[in-house]
């Protein structure tokens, strides 16, 4: 009898219906239900964030010169150095623990085709790593070796800046002072880090 | 023994099929019905300019969105909110991050009452040679890419949300009576914020994706997409709230003498708020799309602008919907400037 009740229910088996929930019974309009009619769950963060407090820090450094070919302008050459220094939270000066410390020797032909409007001189500026391997660092942006950057003065904000990629767009890398014809800049920097066995808080 | 009795039932309601045709020897099938009644308003539903208006929209699901987001956040910071950080760290007990790049990651509250939660991992590189008024021309290739799990917020509003990944590339040939672009992007996030979305925006309550799409340009035209974009709420023509798309067109620019630049290879499907698909199928684009039919029969595997409609997977006989992706490659479809992928955290 149960066969023969389904095998009846299968011929007169009716397409099936959408939900019943999206109709309305009596005139089978589609309801949306308006968005303001959904319950919201209540929000139970705290109203001031707690600002989270990183437990390790890089330090990271960047210094270094410019040895002008006079000590006026025009300036047709250079030659420098830059040392990259990184470590974590306090170092210990006696025996210091860098991330890294990569020291470079920096030569520059002048730039006269560019378009630094601020920059008093720009040089297309070779980086030879001399000691250490800049891999090691941090700072996602350190030079590699035989890399070449356009960089150019400005000494009106003691900027140098750099050529980002080409593009033409040029952006504040270092800190700079011009004394005759020498030009020194530097760059300090923190990021948070993780350090192994040890929470961010 | 009435639970072993019902599927016995149940294979006998299956839909007749007609017989093998003796002559032939193909078997027919019967087209099966719409298993749901359709929307009554159906006729009145302007597929061609809904399909168009989705496909631009789709077009506009792409990493510059979040990214425009991500530097939006940053160019509000104050120091230490957000803290950036270096390295793989840890959330709820998840490894996120990279040795490269930077990310920011913090639970603060500015002085503006700009609120960060969350984390944002991100790195890009650019390069830009030579200069595109010569014959030996300019090239230029960016990538960039970003993860995270974050929302940046006021009292009012989110100002950007961003769930998942995203990343994108642009390369670019450009010289005097010369120009070749290649864009790719592909995102598996949900993206939200006014930041990113303007209240006249396509998208003003934002979307989730798994959306990849390349647009190639100015020796050969080509866009491809595959992916959903979901966008919350019926947000396309107040109606539909959902895109998929798995599709490959030819323009014009390059195009061999098979190839068909009128209509796409593939499908694009649109749900409605009841959850109903409507899909115009094209020109197969795969093998493996040509499963028991014949798919290469007319009208169907004609180059002509047209598709044929699907509801529920049920093809609507009689409707087919025609559709102008000539946008495509006329420069409606944005494409970042190499300079957008300039962020360096060093300069920031």
């Amino acid at each position: 009898m149960v066969i023969a009740t389904l095998l009846a229910a299968c011929k007169t088996a009716p397409d099936p219906e959408p939900p019943v929930t999206t109709n309305d019974s009596e005139t089978g309009d589609v309801h949306i239900l308006p968005r303001d009619s959904y319950p919201l769950p209540t929000d139970s963060s705290p109203d001031i964030p707690p600002n989270l407090s990183p437990s390790h820090w890089v330090t990271l450094e960047q210094t270094g010169t410019w040895l002008l070919s006079s000590s006026t302008a025009p300036f047709t050459s250079m030659s420098g150095d830059l040392r990259i220094r990184e470590y974590v939270d306090d170092l210990d000066t006696a025996v210091p623990n860098y991330e890294c410390d990569v020291t470079y020797a920096l030569t520059g032909e002048a730039v006269t085709q560019h378009s630094c409007s601020a920059c008093d001189f720009v040089f297309a500026v070779e980086h030879y790593v001399q000691l250490g391997s800049p891999v090691d660092c941090h700072d996602p942006d350190v030079p590699l070796d035989g890399s070449v950057w356009n960089m150019g003065f400005d000494s009106g904000t003691r900027t140098i800046y750099r050529n980002y990629g080409g593009t033409g767009l040029w952006l504040p890398w270092y800190d700079a002072t011009k004394s005759g014809a020498t030009v020194t800049f530097d760059w300090t920097a923190l990021l948070a880090i993780e350090v192994e066995d040890s929470g961010m808080m | 023994m009435f639970p072993l009795l019902l599927p016995l039932v149940m294979v006998g309601c299956k839909k007749t099929t007609t017989p093998t045709d003796a002559t032939t020897g193909d078997t027919g099938t019967e087209a099966p019905d719409n298993l749901y009644p359709l929307p009554d308003d159906i006729d009145e539903i302007d597929f061609e300019s809904a399909f168009i208006e989705a496909v631009k929209m789709m077009t506009t699901v792409t990493t510059q969105a979040p990214w425009a987001g991500h530097v939006a956040a940053i160019d509000r910071r104050e120091v230490g909110c957000p803290d950036f950080w270096t390295d793989p760290f840890t959330i709820a007990n998840q490894t996120v991050g990279s040795e490269d790049g930077v990310a920011w990651n913090d639970d603060c509250l500015t002085t503006t009452g700009l609120i960060y939660d969350g984390w944002i991992w991100w790195d890009s590189t650019v390069r830009n040679n030579g200069d595109a008024n010569t014959y030996e021309g300019r090239t230029s290739e960016g990538s960039r890419r970003l993860e995270g799990k974050a929302t940046v917020s006021n009292t009012d509003e989110i100002t950007f949300e961003f769930v998942g990944e995203a990343s994108d590339s642009m390369y670019r040939v450009q010289a005097i009576g010369y120009d070749r672009f290649v864009y790719s992007t592909r995102m598996d996030a949900t993206v939200t914020g006014r930041d990113v979305f303007a209240t006249d925006s396509p998208t003003p309550d934002g979307y989730r994706t798994d959306l990849v799409m390349s647009l190639t340009g100015g020796d050969v035209d080509n866009f491809e997409a595959r992916g959903n974009v979901y966008m919350f709420y019926p947000q396309l023509q107040g109606r539909f709230d959902s895109i998929g798309a798995d599709m490959e067109l030819q323009g014009p620019l390059g195009a061999g003498p098979d190839s068909c630049t009128l209509e796409p290879l593939g499908w694009i499907g649109l749900r409605d708020e009841n959850a109903y698909w409507y899909d115009v199928v094209f020109l197969p684009r795969f093998q493996e799309d040509i499963v028991d039919i014949d798919y290469a029969n007319d009208p169907l595997s004609i180059c002509d602008g047209c598709g044929r409609l699907y509801v529920q997977g049920i093809e609507q006989e009689g409707r087919e919907i025609c559709i102008d992706f000539s946008f495509l490659f006329d420069g409606t479809v944005h494409l970042p400037e190499i300079e957008e992928y300039v962020l360096p955290w060093h300069s920031l």
